[in-house]
């Protein structure tokens, strides 16, 4: 069979009257999904004349597209896509809008040099793999899909949900052997051009030899890899994406991860979950307290507890002071001593859990948890009163609704033990300055991280230590100098028309 | 880069609030009960008033030199050589006021919560949170200013408990101790208000209209002003003449006094929250330490000079921290207080207005 080939010298000349117009069809395209490089077109020859498939790789299926568009043109010469539908879903006599809505959907369309009709083919790619709940971000309400492996099928998703040519994908490729694909992803008119521009800049200049996972890509992205705060938020959710970008954030995705990197985030991001949003507004609110406060829990209880029995006693009411001194009196190790005892062994069961099958992993759990915590208790070596603190730093550092924050808080529990044990509240406070310190300096992409309380922002704060309603929220964050402000203009507008 | 650098009206406000609001306030109602007695809180309001209208001085000051922070002021007005000698003295006093607060820190800190831990450590503990936020630019420490002012709120609300058992009578007949003994006790509470000449220093990288400023600024003063006169109110009719004389620290002995079914001594959270408040005020004298340092040495960077700021100010307080130097290092800090933070700028802008010098050309400030 003669290979289609575009373009066609003779075919250029005989029919030079109609090239503009084709050429304007086809760069009509194109330039609505913003020269998209997902979007692809294939040359054929139709009828003597030649045309174009054009397809969201993406989203199309390349197999549907050869056995219901190449194949039959291939066996027939003289076959007219108007006359018969030989296929499923093949529309004609579109006109180019309805045709642009049609390639988002993942179908095919076809256009033909010196004929006014366009056809569509459905080739909807089916999006298996079965895409399952992520067990790190479990909801209870909205969607339960997560992201897979698989780049195209990752970027499918979030096409689907958002069917606009404002999404934006820029594909990069990075690491000189395995040439992993990146897809640095935004939402074009929200999302700050200086913003999309440093992340592809990064992206760009990486020299490396692979990029296997999405923690090499971070590290060699973020800005201040050294700091033990997050500042590239993993989701593999893509209800959670969308509101990203939308948001005005960049999403990086690379092939073969299930794990997406959004940037630049802030603090707070770290606390929200879908769930805050799918739930009523007071539970919803009172759930994000308890995450935010949770944070303070887990990092200011176990050296609360140290700075007061070594320093402090004098703090202790009356009442509590007789139960805890029973506790505390025969215990053999001065208390930093049994909290770094205990909060050490939370994390072996904690290592060991994760590391194991999920079978195993609960076996330990309950030698772990409920044997070591009783025996050590009986024999002696760590105060009961120890022992239900530090669990219960264990439990609050794990509601915390990003895996990487909750390791930040059990991790920065230790220089507050030791310093809370060497100047008692006095430790306490220093340490706690320079963590706030660190946070104040801390910027992910030059956007302040602990905005919006540092520098402080009055809109941002509806949506960071409780959430506001939704129709609250009607700009998007200040701090990433988006381009449309507005998320919401005229939301609960019914109300007006009831009235 | 200019525009990091900029900080807003709120950060301003807490920015002025945090640097005055420091060690003194612990002893204010003390030290001015020694002249003013029951009409101490009128005496700090006094101060307040005359603070505000020394602000306003500030103001028309900087507002004549709007792109110049107060170094290159001098330069303009006294000359160059002048300039650099008051430039070279600024440095001297923002080290000293540094020094004089971490002495005052240390003597409360281990009087109050650790007293046997060792001097130094202390100091060092406070210089290297002062080194570790004063190295940042103007932006990241007013960042840090903000979140530390949420601590002044706990005071305001903790304070009022003691209205449980007060005695008005304590401070009746309102004016007894007359104007004179009042007056004396306003000009000692300027030590309280010794950070306020920071404004001169923000004045250009302040994103804020002339109005605004002055809103801002008088904002800040008036919150200084009743934060003081208000705690020391509370001190004077909690405690008695007699008792008030023996408590040098008289807010701290009045949340000692209190306890709620959670914590019994309320006072030692206090006081550990009061070290950041004290942090805070030391921030902004190495900051404008450095800051001076940086304009007398042009080839050293503002960095390098915060490093060498907070190893002077170290040096100083491990040498002279005995009981009576101690006193001594007070007097002179308000004393030279009140030349550098009233005289000299006053002095500027009448000489500023009678030789009618403004900014000349595009000198702009490179706060960093």
């Amino acid at each position: 069979m003669k290979q289609p080939a575009f373009p066609n010298d003779k075919n250029e000349q005989s029919t030079a009257n109609k090239i503009s117009t084709f050429d304007t069809r086809v760069e009509f395209i194109k330039s609505s999904f913003g020269h998209a490089e997902d979007l692809l077109m294939t040359p054929i020859i139709y009828k003597e004349e030649k045309g174009v498939i054009f397809y969201l790789a993406t989203l199309s299926d390349s197999e549907k597209i050869q056995n219901s568009i190449l194949f039959p043109l291939i066996k027939y010469h003289s076959l007219d896509f108007g006359d018969i539908p030989y296929t499923v879903g093949v529309q004609s006599k579109l006109n180019l809008n309805d045709s642009i809505n049609a390639l988002l959907q993942g179908n095919s369309v076809v256009i033909i040099q010196g004929s006014e009709d366009i056809f569509s083919f459905n080739t909807v790619k089916d999006l298996s793999r079965s895409p399952k709940e992520p067990d790190s971000e479990k909801t209870v309400r909205g969607s339960h899909i997560g992201f897979v492996e698989s780049l195209s099928t990752n970027l499918g998703f979030i096409r689907q949900s958002i069917e606009s040519t404002h999404l934006k994908i820029i594909y990069h490729q990075a690491g000189q052997y395995t040439n992993t694909k990146i897809a640095i992803v935004y939402i074009d008119g929200i999302a700050n051009p200086n913003l999309v521009r440093r992340v592809e800049e990064r992206i760009q200049t990486l020299f490396t030899d692979m990029i296997f996972s999405p923690g090499y890509l971070e590290e060699l992205v973020e800005d201040t890899p050294l700091s033990p705060f997050p500042h590239i938020l993993y989701t593999e959710r893509p209800d959670r994406t969308i509101a990203q970008l939308m948001e005005g954030r960049i999403a990086l995705m690379s092939e073969g991860s299930s794990d997406v990197l959004i940037l630049p985030v802030s603090f707070f991001s770290f606390f929200q979950t879908t769930d805050d949003y799918n739930s009523r507004i007071i539970t919803g609110s009172f759930f994000r307290f308890l995450r935010v406060s949770s944070f303070l829990i887990s990092l200011l209880l176990p050296c609360l507890y140290i700075a007061i029995i070594a320093f402090h006693f004098e703090i202790i009411p009356n009442e509590i002071l007789v139960p805890v001194k029973n506790s505390v009196e025969n215990i053999p190790f001065p208390p930093l001593i049994e909290a770094v005892i205990m909060a050490f062994t939370i994390e072996l069961i904690r290592e060991a859990g994760i590391r194991l099958p999920t079978p195993i992993g609960q076996t330990i759990g309950i030698v772990g948890g409920l044997i070591i915590g009783d025996a050590i208790v009986a024999a002696g070596l760590v105060s009961n009163i120890m022992v239900i603190v530090i669990a219960l730093t264990a439990i609050s550092s794990f509601t915390i609704a990003s895996y990487e924050m909750s390791n930040t808080v059990r991790i920065l529990t230790f220089p507050l033990m030791v310093s809370a044990a060497s100047f008692g509240f006095v430790g306490i406070i220093f340490s706690l300055m320079f963590i706030v310190g660190h946070l104040c300096k801390l910027e992910s992409l030059g956007t302040p991280y602990f905005t919006p309380i540092a520098p402080f922002n009055l809109q941002g704060m509806k949506d960071a230590i409780v959430r506001f309603p939704i129709w609250m929220l009607k700009d998007r964050p200040k701090e990433l100098l988006v381009r449309n402000k507005k998320r919401l203009n005229q939301p609960r507008r019914w109300e007006k028309n009831e009235k | 880069m200019k525009n990091e650098n900029q900080i807003s009206k709120l950060q301003m406000i807490t920015f002025i609030i945090q640097t005055q609001i420091g060690v003194a306030f612990l002893s204010l109602p003390y030290e001015i009960h020694k002249f003013a007695k029951g009409d101490s809180w009128i005496s700090l309001i006094l101060t307040g008033f005359f603070m505000e209208v020394l602000v306003i001085f500030y103001l028309v000051l900087c507002n004549r030199f709007p792109k110049q922070h107060f170094f290159q002021i001098l330069e303009s007005i006294l000359g160059k050589v002048l300039g650099k000698c008051f430039t070279f003295f600024y440095t001297g006093y923002f080290l000293l006021t540094g020094s004089t607060i971490l002495v005052l820190f240390v003597y409360i800190l281990k009087r109050w919560m650790l007293p046997y831990t060792p001097y130094w450590v202390l100091l060092f503990l406070m210089v290297s949170i002062g080194i570790y936020i004063a190295i940042e630019n103007l932006s990241i420490i007013a960042r840090f200013y903000f979140i530390a002012s949420f601590i002044l709120i706990l005071f305001i609300v903790i304070a009022p408990i003691a209205f449980r058992d007060v005695n008005i009578h304590y401070i009746m007949p309102i004016g007894h101790s007359g104007v004179m003994n009042m007056v004396k006790g306003a000009t000692h509470a300027t030590l309280a208000w010794q950070g306020i000449e920071i404004i001169l220093l923000l004045s250009p990288n302040v994103k804020a209209t002339r109005k605004e400023r002055v809103k801002a600024v008088t904002f800040a003063n008036l919150f200084i002003t009743l934060f003081y006169s208000f705690l020391t109110f509370i001190c004077l009719i909690y405690f008695s003449k007699e008792e008030i004389r023996l408590l040098p620290q008289p807010v701290l002995f009045l949340l000692k006094s209190f306890s709620f079914k959670i914590i019994e001594r309320p006072d030692l959270v206090l006081v550990s929250f009061w070290i950041i408040l004290v942090g805070t005020s030391f921030i902004s004298y190495l900051y404008s330490a450095s800051l001076a340092g940086a304009f007398l040495i042009k080839k050293w960077t503002r960095k390098s000079l915060v490093y060498l700021s907070a190893f002077i100010c170290f040096f100083f307080a491990i040498f002279f921290n005995g009981e009576n130097e101690i006193i001594k290092l007070t007097k002179y800090t308000t004393y030279t207080g009140l030349l550098f933070m009233i005289a000299i700028p006053v002095f500027l802008l009448i000489l500023s207005l009678l030789f009618r010098k403004r900014q000349k050309g595009e000198v702009n400030a490179e706060n960093d």
